[in-house]
């Protein structure tokens, strides 16, 4: 029988082959255009697989000085950094008061959390974007960071509830009968054990404001003010002309960091989906 | 109740003093928006025509769900984008999720190369393919001719029909990968000692499938096409990048129709009016689903 348990699991690894496939051309092929040289980017005869005529950097070059993208960077990265700190804080404060403490209307609040997650982004960014006009934040990445914590926080406080659920409650009711307050209980007891919880919940947050679209593009439009996903978007199309190399360039460097931040953490990943999505 | 038998009760203010402010501020960033949304959609409120604006009562729905043909076209095209996205979504991750779950050499490395697509964001992805979907100089066009597969520079674009295939594929390549690490950590809950009594009683690999790991993912299927489902009645990232709505309005979703009503021709209130129709959709279809979950539960019980 040896035999057939080996082809069973050859057969296994050839059918995962053409999905990696699928998954991973794109990626090659948006690395292949952002080194090609023009003249075989835009030549129909060039086989689109390989780079024949010799990689250049210049695309990238271009991107770094002839575009505004550092500062497209620099404003993902503050907004992104800024927006998930402030909302993973809230949501673990609330997380923790919704999954330990009884008090009136705790379920329906839990329920409503939910529920915010069905609501439709422009149910929310039609009133938002008067609310930016008025506090005189219109056209600033300081909009960014106000607004973001509306989809943050409800997301954070939703996963990190149902991982506060599994830390067992005796642990951190033992420290606060030897006297340990309720915020020195969260603070040395309970949170050190929802670290991969918190992990995961920062890894979220961090994904969905780095990647945040609609909110950008309605809420900043110059170019100092603008995130990377808007910046490459905006700049490097223009009408129906696309730089494709400088695009592929930026959407490389903009993925880059997100994707390394995945294959490190995809272990929390799953675990925050078991604990978050699944119980 | 375990609460009283311990000195916790005595401080009966703490519980507000921990979620006051997240309280206050999720009832500020939510419920704030909802309620003036609310208002603006009962109103006349237009920025192309000007400042002023009065109560209009329910014009604003009528004109959302009897007259506004283009609205009411693109809930079709959400609907017909959602569907064969979430069937496929749903059967691949299942199939790679399953062969992942044999795997028991390099499994991380594979789930990782496998899960890279869901973490570029929706605008990257659109923008990926759509170079290589370019009539002139993409990839696919150029490929297929070098290899005698096509004999025209095809526009992937060009109907419908066609546009419609094409985001759903783009989609499918997008979001795949989360279904399937939805599916991998529930079929890695399932205990193994339920597979190997069933081996034990001679029961062959397929039997054990639709016996054991089958009814024990149910509940993670449903979990992750409910999430997906709610995600994909907000695609816009996809369509803004992909096909901008076109060909005409053929691939125009619900949550991009909203977006040029409110945005491109200032339409303020009547798009609150059509979010909030939106809301009701997907809050219906959300609870017609756990409705039909729960029944089927209650019968399987």
């Amino acid at each position: 029988m040896p035999g057939r348990a080996f082809r069973a699991k050859m057969l296994m690894h050839v059918l995962l082959v053409p999905f990696l496939i699928f998954a991973l051309f794109p990626f090659y092929h948006m690395l292949l255009t952002s080194l090609k040289q023009d003249r075989e980017l835009y030549d129909r005869h060039a086989v689109p697989l390989v780079i024949k005529q010799g990689p250049t950097l210049d695309h990238y070059t271009k991107l770094l000085r002839e575009t505004e993208f550092l500062t497209w960077t620099k404003n993902s990265l503050l907004v992104t950094v800024l927006a998930t700190t402030g909302s993973v804080i809230i949501g673990t404060v609330a997380a923790y008061a919704l999954s330990r403490l009884k008090f009136r209307g705790v379920n329906s609040f839990g329920t409503g959390i939910f529920v915010t997650y069905l609501v439709p982004t422009s149910l929310l960014f039609l009133p938002l974007a008067q609310v930016i006009n008025w506090i005189g934040l219109a056209d600033s990445k300081w909009a960014l960071v106000v607004t973001y914590p509306t989809f943050l926080v409800p997301f954070t406080t939703w996963l990190l509830m149902g991982y506060f659920r599994t830390v067992p409650k005796e642990v951190e009711e033992c420290a606060m009968v030897d006297g340990a307050t309720r915020i020195q209980a969260l603070w040395r007891i309970v949170l050190p054990i929802a670290i991969p919880g918190l992990v995961c919940a920062v890894l979220f947050a961090f994904t969905l404001s780095w990647n945040e679209f609609i909110y950008a593009l309605t809420f900043t439009s110059s170019s100092e003010q603008i995130t990377a996903s808007v910046g490459v978007t905006s700049e490097l199309i223009r009408g129906d002309i696309y730089f494709w190399g400088e695009l592929m360039a930026g959407a490389i460097l903009g993925s880059v960091p997100i994707v390394v931040l995945y294959v490190f953490f995809l272990d929390y990943y799953v675990s925050g989906l078991t604990a978050g999505a699944v119980k | 109740m375990r609460v009283s038998a311990f000195p916790l009760k005595r401080k009966q203010w703490e519980p507000f003093a921990f979620a006051s402010p997240s309280l206050f501020l999720i009832a500020l960033v939510i419920l704030f928006p909802l309620a003036y949304s609310f208002y603006l959609s009962l109103q006349n409120f237009d920025l192309a025509v000007g400042p002023e604006r009065d109560f209009v009562g329910a014009k604003n729905y009528v004109e959302a769900l009897f007259k506004d043909g283009r609205f009411l076209g693109s809930i079709w095209n959400t609907a017909v984008i959602i569907a064969p996205s979430l069937v496929c979504e749903l059967l691949l991750g299942l199939g790679l999720a399953l062969l992942l779950g044999r795997m028991t050499r390099g499994r991380p490395i594979v789930t990782a190369l496998l899960a890279i697509p869901a973490m570029v964001s929706p605008v990257m992805a659109a923008m990926a393919w759509r170079m290589m979907f370019g009539v002139k100089y993409g990839a696919i066009n150029n490929l297929g001719r070098q290899l005698g597969i096509l004999d025209v520079y095809f526009d992937w674009f060009a109907t419908p029909a066609l546009s419609i295939a094409s985001v759903v594929l783009v989609e499918v390549w997008h979001n795949t990968p989360f279904m399937m690490l939805v599916l991998l950590a529930g079929l890695q809950s399932i205990p193994q000692e339920l597979y190997e009594s069933a081996r034990v009683d001679g029961a062959s690999p397929w039997q054990s499938f639709w016996s054991i790991t089958l009814p024990l993912l149910k509940f993670t299927m449903a979990v992750g096409v409910m999430i997906r489902l709610i995600d994909l009645t907000k695609l816009f990232g996809l369509i803004f990048v992909l096909t901008f709505g076109g060909p005409g309005s053929s691939t125009e979703t619900v949550a991009f129709t909203t977006y040029l009503v409110g945005f491109k021709d200032f339409r303020m209130s009547y798009a609150a009016a059509l979010s909030y129709v939106i809301v009701g959709g997907v809050l219906v279809l959300t609870l017609l689903f756990m409705w039909i979950q729960r029944a089927r539960e209650a019968r399987a019980a």
